[in-house]
């Protein structure tokens, strides 16, 4: 493949959406080719940058409370055919739901949550290289040995393929990102040394997020396969 | 579960309004439309990139059509279609947010679209082409062009940043 092939196709593979075969051939290319690999490099470090940037907005009170409305019916046909004082209660009703999802969406386990599927976007191992790329258990605890504040782990997990890791901050406390493949998905896997919340899956950016205390640390799974999945995959999960 | 992405249509609805009242407007449409036809989601798996389809139909619908196809067609064309300007990854790493912005303004609206809509929230090319009625392979190019148009601007904005290969 030369240069010029590749660049038209550079894009596509820092995005993870070329076939294996043509992938291939560009790692191929890349061994070859410090040009190439520097526009890679480039792409990849604008990709992050992106991710970086805001991605949610809190909408207005009014709207959300609006919104929330929305869901229990025809807004507008209720407050066009009721007395003013019905619409009203339907506000109030609106707004103390918003502020209950306000405060859930402002929650430890929300921000957390978020917080989490942005190093999963950000380190993916098709996007950026781990720090230690090894499928053998052994060796990756070896590489965070002494480098997190807690005996390092690598759970085994079913039907997914341990491939390397890298050193993480949650929260601004040192953990493990562990990096799995699982059929053609990537999942992140953190393990921290404390427990961050009320145990429940959550979504972001599309992402799901799941937990599982193993003794004093907890392991959480990042991935776009569904949250059931992903916390089957935990449940069955051995050190 | 569609309101869990309350959040993220605020603030896809303010990238393509470019203002908050219109982006509030658009949020609550999407939304009275997404809990109307909410029987046509045939996946709950799919809810996410159906929303943010309803809300930039919505915001087409609210354009003259005609003037939306003109302003996309004059942004095609003209720029490069690959990586080949290279800014270093570390000249990359020290941008400003207020510099991305900046460079990201001045994308063609399809390309700045396709390009946050995969790199900003994710999505993969496949769910952009469901959410901007397009091809993949047009997503594609898109994304690629806006990368491409990106790397021109940026070592523009920073002396320095790198010189063209």
């Amino acid at each position: 493949m030369t240069c010029q092939q590749t660049a038209e196709l550079l894009s596509s593979y820092v995005d993870g959406e070329l076939a294996p075969a043509d992938r291939a051939e560009i790692d191929t290319h890349l061994a070859e080719c410090a040009s190439c690999l520097a526009q890679v490099e480039s792409a990849r470090c604008l990709k992050h940058a992106i991710a970086r940037l805001p991605s949610r907005e809190e909408p207005p009170g009014a709207i959300r409370a609006r919104v929330e409305a929305l869901r229990f019916g025809k807004a507008s046909f209720f407050f066009a055919r009721r007395p003013v004082w019905m619409a009203g209660v339907a506000l109030l009703l609106a707004a103390i739901l918003a502020a209950v999802a306000v405060r859930n969406a402002q929650s430890p386990g929300a921000r957390l949550a978020r917080e989490l599927v942005g190093d999963h976007l950000r380190w993916q191992a098709d996007v950026a290289p781990a720090e230690v790329a090894s499928d053998d258990p052994q060796q990756v605890m070896r590489f965070f040995q002494g480098r997190v504040p807690f005996t390092p782990i690598a759970p085994h997990l079913p039907d997914a393929r341990l491939t390397g890791g890298r050193l993480c901050k949650i929260e601004g406390r040192g953990a493990q990102l562990l990096f799995y493949t699982c059929g053609r998905q990537t999942l992140s896997v953190f393990v921290l040394d404390r427990d961050p919340g009320d145990g429940r899956c959550r979504d972001s950016r599309g992402r799901h997020v799941c937990s599982r205390r193993i003794g004093e640390l907890t392991v959480l799974a990042v991935g776009e396969m569904p949250g059931q999945m992903l916390e089957k995959l935990l449940r069955e999960a051995t050190l | 579960m569609a309101l869990s992405y309350l959040e993220e249509i605020t603030a896809f609805a303010r990238r393509l309004t470019g203002n908050s009242a219109d982006a509030d407007d658009l949020v609550q449409a999407t939304f009275e439309r997404a809990f109307g036809s909410w029987r046509k989601l045939r996946e709950p798996a799919a809810c996410r990139p159906w929303l943010f389809r309803i809300a930039r139909n919505l915001f087409v619908d609210s354009k003259r059509a005609a003037a939306v196809r003109s302003q996309l067609s004059l942004a095609q064309g003209g720029e490069a279609s690959g990586l080949a300007i290279i800014v270093p990854a570390e000249a990359v790493e020290r941008l400003t947010a207020r510099e991305l912005e900046a460079a990201l303004g001045r994308l063609p609206k399809d390309q700045r679209e396709a390009l946050l809509l995969c790199d900003l929230w994710g999505f993969r090319y496949a769910e952009i082409a469901e959410i901007v009625d397009s091809p993949v392979g047009t997503v594609r190019s898109r994304v690629a062009r806006a990368r491409g148009r990106m790397s021109a601007l940026l070592r523009k904005t920073r002396s320095g940043i790198g010189e063209p290969s």
